[in-house]
């Protein structure tokens, strides 16, 4: 080997570290001895540079070549092969791609299985700077991806946090895998809890605490086949510390997912349904939560064809093509409504006046002692199935086909032909009363829509917010009839959804090269709004839209009743219901996040050029924010 | 002529009243509806006086937008305007504005400054963005 120290431009050319420390050693010595290295003659060779550190004793050189005897202590201390190992391995099982948490210490030794155990992926930890946040984006990547997300929370505080996140997935149907750490032995007393499940037990449709690592298993199993069979809800394990940090001896073998088939209409209430479908003058199908995937809307518009009844597809979901002749309310009174799984909040339900009303829903399956999820409308209709609709559609259409006959045919015909004039004139109203207020500043919401829709139009893009206080214009104006083109509203109205449910939804999408789009209102926007840095941090492509109409427009305008209602204070309603004074600069706000934004944009010429240029970001696959002074509605 | 004693006193309470009323209610008139045709609006305040009553909350800044009817130009006159305001049919939807703050004078007003507003409304025709959604096919 070289003598490093007389060629000093020459490096080691082995790794091999125990005699690279013996040379370096006898380099030391020498310059010691005399500041010259010896040559093997004898000879003084040229001056040595000192080294820059001081050799290793024997006792070092030991340690980087032999194993570390450890103390008693640290040694009950280590451990390598801890039950939070054996739990990462049972959620990759369940094929979670992600954990949105903010960090806890309940939950630290599942957190750090996660991250190194499991390499950080299935599930990937996305750092969320709030509970709510964590669950609201959950929610979003559920109606996406047709699957649920895991969502890590803190003991007591953390499930506190995200409860009205947790209670509008419960309204709104859709799976969450909730996991809840638990530490008696904590920190702080009061994030224990003898029950950790209790506060939100109302609202999620199952929760276990595990007491062992092998019970675990059977329990994440078992939830997530229960969050993921109708009615879909979150589920919640409250996992504690003890179990994630005991050692575990081998592998525990990881119990295989069993899934029931989802619940269908019993064949006598499909062949009654089919009867009074094909038999009526006018009938009617409106749809709430029925369709969970493009499937449900195929076998929608097939049910709709056959027997020619108009749809109207509601707010929840994408249930129906908005431009499908058949999309709207028709004309006239109905006969027959066919409700499919209407929601509690948004969806249409009941009949009314002198039509039979069916109704098959799979809320039948879903009790709350507490909370009136499924509205006042629930469980009344002349023929009440219950039963997942969008299961119950194949054996429905399969039974209209056989009760059909050419005279029924011929009829359908003809009132098709007036259900698709109809829905021509109502999409002709549309685009007349989004002209109103065109040039008008504060921008209006049929203009905001109207630009967007050929920047995204060529693209495959997803909307992922609700429309219920933007007017509905991305409904009327877009061509939506892929599934993902809108994913519905919040499910139990709870405030500050929008956002986080748009990142997660962006998430979801950004692996199908999908672009995403979020029309906000300012009063959600301001909730959580550091999920705006978790779509940073994670790059993910999300373009927020802020309808900034600078208050809590709705409860203006109902305050503004009220005092109406009581003859006084005719203008007092802006106390508490509005953001202004000073106005809130969103842009700011998000480039303190990191995130590229513009605003306020406050006249309508500005809005398109600033539009494609968060279209152009979002599809270089970075998250943006535009702030939109808007009307109110 | 004569004049009682009695009718002197009425007389004087009368002037006094009015006095008080002036003094109270500042130089506007609170008449009824039925006396509110022809007052002289100031589409100024008018247009403080919109927003002062959440009139846009539901019909836009301008009048043009929103889940109420438009504003811009008035479906009525001043008269049946003001009265619609003070009883509107479905007051669970349009509220009522019965306050005494919200006087005719006020309401002219309010009436004034949607007669002043300018449309930002072209037609549909001419607004190409509309045009081509309007001319994309039906599924």
């Amino acid at each position: 080997m070289k003598n490093t120290t007389t060629d000093t431009d020459q490096q080691p050319t082995s790794v091999n570290r125990r005699v690279f420390m013996r040379g370096a050693a006898t380099a030391a010595a020498g310059a010691a001895v005399g500041g010259h290295a010896a040559t093997a003659t004898g000879a003084p060779a040229s001056p040595v540079a000192a080294p820059s550190a001081l050799p290793p004793t024997e006792t070092q050189l030991a340690a980087e070549t032999q194993a570390i005897p450890r103390t008693r202590a640290v040694d009950a201390y280590i451990v390598e092969h801890p039950g939070s190992d054996y739990m990462v391995d049972v959620l990759r099982s369940l094929d979670l791609e992600y954990c949105a948490s903010n960090c806890g210490s309940s939950f630290e030794g599942l957190q750090e299985s996660m991250i190194n155990h499991g390499g950080n992926r299935m599930p990937e930890f996305l750092t969320c700077l709030h509970e709510e946040s964590s669950v609201a984006m959950a929610h979003g990547y559920a109606k996406i991806e047709g699957k649920p997300m895991m969502a890590l929370l803190h003991g007591t505080i953390g499930v506190q946090h995200a409860s009205m996140a947790i209670y509008n997935a419960y309204c709104d149907r859709v799976p969450v895998f909730l996991v809840a750490g638990l530490d008696n032995n904590g920190p702080v007393a009061a994030h224990n809890a003898t029950d950790m499940a209790a506060m939100v037990r109302d609202f999620v449709k199952w929760d276990h605490q595990p007491d062992s690592v092998s019970q675990f298993g059977h329990s994440a199993v078992r939830a997530y086949s229960i969050a993921t069979t109708p009615p879909m809800a979150p589920v919640l394990l409250v996992v504690d510390a003890v179990t994630q940090k005991a050692p575990i001896e081998g592998s525990p073998t990881v119990p295989p997912l069993s899934k029931p088939h989802f619940p269908s209409a019993d064949l006598g209430a499909v062949k009654e349904i089919a009867r009074l479908l094909v038999d009526a003058e006018n009938p009617r199908i409106n749809a709430g939560v029925m369709a969970r995937s493009q499937e449900g809307i195929d076998l929608l518009v097939e049910l709709a064809e056959l027997v020619q009844a108009p749809v109207n597809g509601g707010n929840a979901r994408l249930n129906f093509p908005t431009r499908h002749p058949l999309a709207g309310m028709g004309t006239g009174r109905p006969d027959v409504i066919l409700n499919l799984e209407p929601g509690g909040r948004g969806g249409p339900a009941g009949g009314g006046g002198e039509a039979t009303t069916i109704t098959i829903s799979s809320a039948e399956f879903l009790i709350t002692s507490n909370f009136n999820v499924n509205g006042s409308g629930a469980g009344t209709a002349d023929l009440l199935v219950a039963a997942d609709a969008q299961t119950t559609l194949p054996a429905l259409i399969d039974e209209v086909r056989t009760l059909l006959n050419a005279d029924r045919k011929r009829l359908y015909e003809e009132r098709g032909d007036r259900i698709a004039e109809t829905h021509l004139a109502q999409r002709r109203e549309a685009i007349e009363s989004a002209r109103y207020g065109w040039d008008s500043s504060p921008v209006s919401l049929a203009r905001i829509a109207a630009e967007l829709w050929p920047l995204i139009k060529d693209e495959d893009w997803s909307f992922s917010s609700p429309q219920g206080f933007i007017g509905g214009w991305p409904g009327r104006l877009w061509d939506m009839h892929k599934s993902y083109h809108a994913i519905g509203s919040h499910g139990g109205g709870g405030m500050g959804y929008s956002l986080p449910a748009s990142v997660g939804a962006a998430l979801a999408n950004k692996k199908h090269g999908r672009i995403t789009i979020n029309i906000n209102g300012d009063g959600d926007l301001n909730y959580a709004p550091g999920v705006l840095w978790t779509a940073v941090h994670h790059q993910i492509p999300l373009l927020t839209i802020v309808h900034n109409n600078r208050a809590y427009h709705q409860e203006l305008m109902y305050l503004q009743q009220q005092a109406n209602a009581r003859n006084r204070g005719v203008t007092s309603a802006p106390i508490g219901t509005t953001i202004t004074d000073p106005n809130i600069d969103y842009a700011q706000m998000a480039h303190a996040y990191g995130m590229h934004a513009e605003g306020p944009v406050e006249t309508p010429a500005d809005l398109g050029p600033a539009l494609r240029r968060g279209i152009d970001r979002i599809k270089a696959g970075e998250p943006a924010l535009i702030d939109v002074v808007s009307q109110p509605r | 002529m004569t004049h009682s004693k009695g009718s002197a006193i009425w007389t004087t309470w009368g002037i006094v009243a009015a006095v008080v009323a002036v003094t109270a209610f500042g130089w506007e008139r609170t008449v009824s509806a039925q006396d509110s045709e022809g007052i002289q609006g100031d589409a100024d305040r008018g247009k403080t006086l919109f927003t002062d009553y959440t009139c846009f909350g539901c019909h836009g800044y301008t009048g043009e937008t929103g889940r109420g009817p438009r504003l811009n130009p008035p479906r009525f006159n001043q008269e049946r305007f003001i009265a619609y305001l003070r009883n509107p049919p479905n007051p669970r939807r349009m509220p009522p504005y019965q306050q005494a703050e919200a006087s005719d004078q006020r309401l002219a007003d309010i009436y004034a400054f949607l007669q002043s507003l300018e449309s930002g409304s072209p037609a549909a025709k001419d607004i190409p963005l509309l045009n081509a959604i309007l001319q994309e096919n039906s599924r």
